[in-house]
């Protein structure tokens, strides 16, 4: 057990502050798992399409710009980033550093956030959201196969931005504690949980990029 | 278990690795690479390669920013568990779709106008 | 098994019920057995309302002719009891309830590894339960339990997507449980309660923990993706959008059956439990039995397709799932082999948990032997949404898993509430629902074979008479559960006290105070000994075999 965490508050029901990290610490995992196959349900509908239609998933890729969700995956990754340096300014007990780097993570998550507006936008402007106002004119492509690849864009990346948005809620909730709680050590439990929750996000957009934006053979 | 603070390299060198994997993945679809038609499905090599591509850069997420070394063995067991799981639904229900005849799902291409046929 | 508990003065002593009144103090509460309580009268409620459609369908039935409702309202009745029954009544009753209460105790822990979770759990489980109040007062959603694409997301005029919210928010609250089950199983069992000391009802919940865990988001997602559909026409399922309804098959059944297993395995822990203490045996076979729970909850995920033999499914899939389903009747058949043998030349006692237990044994195998016919993929076409289905899963849901819950109450029903029931009372009604059980559902079994379609309010008048001996049956198991509320709720206040272990149970539960204490127990417990280490006792004929191997069953433990 390493000495930083000695000191810190531990819970009735745990008899040590060994057994109360562990259990957090596979709580959260066993969180992330049903965080998998929550979102490997769409996976798969999203392989059965795909392959069904792979004509029309291509042509309606051209849709989207590949450089703006190129763009996302650097700002995600570099959150990622910010989001493991704020938990290890925790387990070293520097609260002042790991607000400021959640602080990093929830301005990135938020530029993330804001090109996905223009993008979602964009989309609603070209009759491309499903629904009675679909539109899709391409030559030897059905429209509605090419609605379907909407039809999963939609689903995937708004329940992946609604996991950005209750990330972001996190970090305001967790600094708000860090600052209350200045004076005692930093209790880095929470920050780990909630790195892992974001880098879980990470992880999901790592997998929606190139199903999305990146459709074999430009 | 404990978390012993990993040095701030890295978490820079594990970021470096994704943005280089990231420019690889966008210039990786630019190579059109052949579609094997298996059964009613399609099968695109692009995507398989992104696929993998993608495989690696969640690894090494996982590997470095969820400090895989740190997992306990529980978590260990149950994430393998999940992933297990998701793919014994991703191949049974393939393999439906890889199996079925296809006149019986000949109808379900076509699509029809959408109609909202609520009150 | 032993412990080390230190038992207080009864006049002065503070226990988990008297430790505060306020109505606050319960809706506030972080403990796993106030929590457990919870539970146990929203559930209650839930089965109330389920099971007075349950009376209502039945009563249409009585005669061939559409007389009391309409079919449409016919359809809105079968669909709310089923989902009532499915979603907020049968996955969180063994689990949440008896699971909640005495799994931190069985395991010496002072209480589950995240006691705020726990009572989140409940709160998402009672908004869950509103929504699908709330659906019901809407007018009822007519889809069936099952919110089949593209009927429920396009077609039906009901409120689906109300109650789809309402199953999938109640999801939520069942995974709460099942993550804080397993880790509260990993981490926090006392010192010296090695795995293989574990009673049998905590490997159960690790078992349903374990679909909990990775069954229920699949169908949350599916669930969320029919109220899109339905609410933003973004649609996956429906076919005129370019979607697959048997997609929506697919990822509902990999959830729901699984889902079935919930309902059965903490069942199964139960009459685990049941078995030893009345037999006074240790479990024959204790490691199969162990690993059999584990061994159904990894095959529940590889049999939904069972469902799907005629909805359009690959054929040749149909046979893989035909087969992989019969595989599911060797760890069921484990169990009730290993119970059996348990109570052979054991003490039995007649005592009324252990009649559900019996009840439990007889129904299930019934249950369990129907469902190996409708997994052969051609009797199945034959049979496939007749009553033969329905008495099946009926089989299996009452007579299993609500049978279990029963013998489970009962069984630690001085534990939970410190007083004991009356036993000529709860001996009297296991016999009638029993009775009515079997009235109600076995005649379903013939009116199946017979070709009689679930899900239709009229039916040819040559199938009147076991009709109506299935409505008769169901008045008389409606008379059995109401008698068991009514002497339950009765000795709340009139039963005798009850002492800390009235069965003479092992158990770490039974080593503690009934009503426990708020932390369970003064001093953590340390576990020396397997379960259900019962003292051998010579046969009457005296037969030393019997000693010896007994002996040597303990030895190999």
């Amino acid at each position: 057990m390493s000495t930083h965490e000695t000191d810190l508050p531990v819970g009735h029901q745990f008899e040590d502050a060994e057994q109360q990290l562990d259990a957090y610490s596979a709580g959260m995992w066993l969180f992330l798992v049903t965080e998998v196959l929550f979102f490997g349900g769409l996976f798969l509908a999203y392989i059965i399409y795909r392959t069904r239609y792979t004509e029309a998933f291509v042509a309606a890729h051209h849709e989207l710009d590949w450089r703006l969700g190129g763009l996302n995956t650097l700002v995600l990754i570099t959150s990622s980033l910010t989001m493991a340096l704020a938990v290890r300014a925790a387990v070293i007990d520097r609260w002042k550093q790991v607000i400021g780097w959640m602080a990093c993570t929830f301005v990135l998550a938020g530029c993330f956030m804001v090109v996905k507006y223009f993008e979602y936008s964009a989309k609603f402007e070209h009759h491309l959201f499903p629904g009675p106002n679909f539109q899709f004119h391409h030559p030897g492509i059905d429209s509605g196969e090419a609605q379907m690849f909407f039809n999963l864009y939609f689903a995937m990346t708004g329940l992946h931005g609604a996991h950005v948005l209750i990330g972001m809620i996190t970090m305001i909730i967790l600094a708000i504690r860090l600052y209350v709680m200045r004076n005692q050590r930093v209790d880095f439990i929470p920050v780990e949980l909630a790195g892992l929750y974001w880098h879980f996000v990470d992880l999901v957009w790592i997998f929606l990029f190139p199903l999305f934006y990146l459709v074999g053979g430009n | 278990m404990s978390f012993e603070p990993a040095k701030p390299q890295t978490y820079l060198l594990t970021f470096a690795a994704l943005i280089v994997l990231t420019i690889i993945t966008v210039l990786a679809a630019r190579v059109v690479l052949p579609k094997i038609p298996m059964g009613i499905m399609v099968l695109d090599l692009n995507i398989v390669l992104a696929m993998a591509i993608a495989c690696v850069k969640a690894s090494l997420v996982v590997l470095y920013f969820m400090h895989f070394k740190d997992m306990g063995q529980v978590s260990k067991v149950w994430a393998s568990a999940g992933v297990f799981f998701l793919l014994v639904m991703f191949f049974l229900t393939l393999g439906d779709y890889e199996n079925r005849h296809p006149e019986e799902t000949k109808g379900w291409t076509e699509s029809g106008v959408l109609h909202d046929r609520r009150p | 098994m032993s412990a080390t508990a230190t038992h207080h003065k009864e006049s002065v002593r503070v226990d988990y019920l008297n430790v505060a009144h306020s109505i606050k103090s319960w809706l506030v509460t972080e403990d796993h057995k106030r929590i457990g309580i919870l539970y146990l009268v929203t559930i209650s409620l839930m089965f109330l309302v389920g099971g007075i459609f349950a009376l209502l369908i039945r009563l249409e039935l009585v005669t061939p002719a559409g007389d009391l409702v309409m079919s449409d309202t016919y359809n809105k009745m079968f669909t709310m009891h089923g989902v009532i029954m499915i979603f907020f009544f049968l996955i969180p009753s063994i689990p949440a309830v008896l699971g909640n209460f005495c799994l931190p105790l069985m395991i010496g822990a002072r209480d589950v590894a995240f006691p705020r979770l726990n009572l989140a759990s409940w709160y998402i489980f009672t908004l869950g339960a509103l929504f699908g109040v709330a659906s019901l007062v809407m007018g009822g959603v007519d889809t069936g339990w099952t919110f089949y694409t593209p009927y429920s997301s396009s077609f039906s005029h009901t409120p689906v997507i109300m109650a789809v919210t309402g199953a999938f928010i109640a999801g939520f609250g069942s995974i709460f449980t099942g993550l804080n089950f397993i880790v509260t199983i990993h981490k926090m069992r006392a010192p010296g309660l090695t795995w293989f000391r574990l009673p049998l009802f905590v490997w159960g919940h690790y078992a349903t923990s374990l679909i909990m865990i990775l069954g229920t988001p699949v169908v949350a997602i599916t669930l969320l993706l029919v109220a899109v559909e339905r609410g933003l026409r973004i649609g996956i399922f429906d076919p005129a959008l370019g979607g697959d309804p048997v997609l929506f098959q697919h990822l509902f059944w990999f959830y729901s059956h699984p889902a079935v297993y919930i309902m059965i395995l903490p069942g199964m822990g139960v009459v685990s439990e049941l078995i030893a203490t009345f037999s006074r045996k240790r479990i024959f076979g204790y490691e199969f039995v162990a690993f059999s729970s584990l061994a159904i909850a990894i095959l529940s995920f590889v049999v939904w397709g069972h469902h799907m033999f005629v909805s359009g499914q690959s054929m040749y899939l149909s046979m893989v799932f035909s087969v992989l389903t019969t595989l599911v009747a060797i760890p069921s058949a484990v169990k009730i082999f290993n119970w059996a043998v348990t109570m052979h030349k054991g003490h039995v006692k007649l005592d009324s948990p252990m009649l559900y237990a019996l009840a439990f044994m007889g129904l299930f195998t019934i249950g369990g032997l129907t469902g190996l016919f409708l997994s052969a993929m051609a009797v199945d076409i034959h049979l496939h949404d007749t009553y033969f289905v329905v008495a099946h899963f009926h089989y299996v849901m009452v007579g299993g898993a609500i049978v279990a819950f029963l013998g489970g109450l009962h069984y630690w029903w001085p534990k939970m509430t410190g007083r004991m029931y009356p036993e000529p009372w709860a001996k009297l009604s296991a016999l009638v629902i029993f009775i009515g059980f079997n009235l109600t559902f076995f005649p379903q079994f013939i009116l199946g074979y017979l070709g009689m379609p679930r899900r239709y309010h009229t039916y040819p008048d040559e199938w009147q008479v076991l009709n109506v001996l299935s409505s008769a049956g169901a008045t008389i198991l409606a008379a059995g559960f109401t008698l068991v509320a009514v002497y339950l709720i009765w000795s709340l206040k009139n039963g005798a006290k009850a002492p800390a272990n009235p069965w003479d149970a092992t158990g770490l539960e039974w080593q503690t105070p009934s009503p426990p204490p708020p932390t369970n127990f003064t001093h953590r417990p340390v576990v020396t000994e397997e379960a259900y280490n019962y003292p051998i006792v010579l046969a009457k004929n005296g037969e030393g075999e019997h000693q010896e191997e007994e002996k040597r069953t303990h030895e190999h433990a």
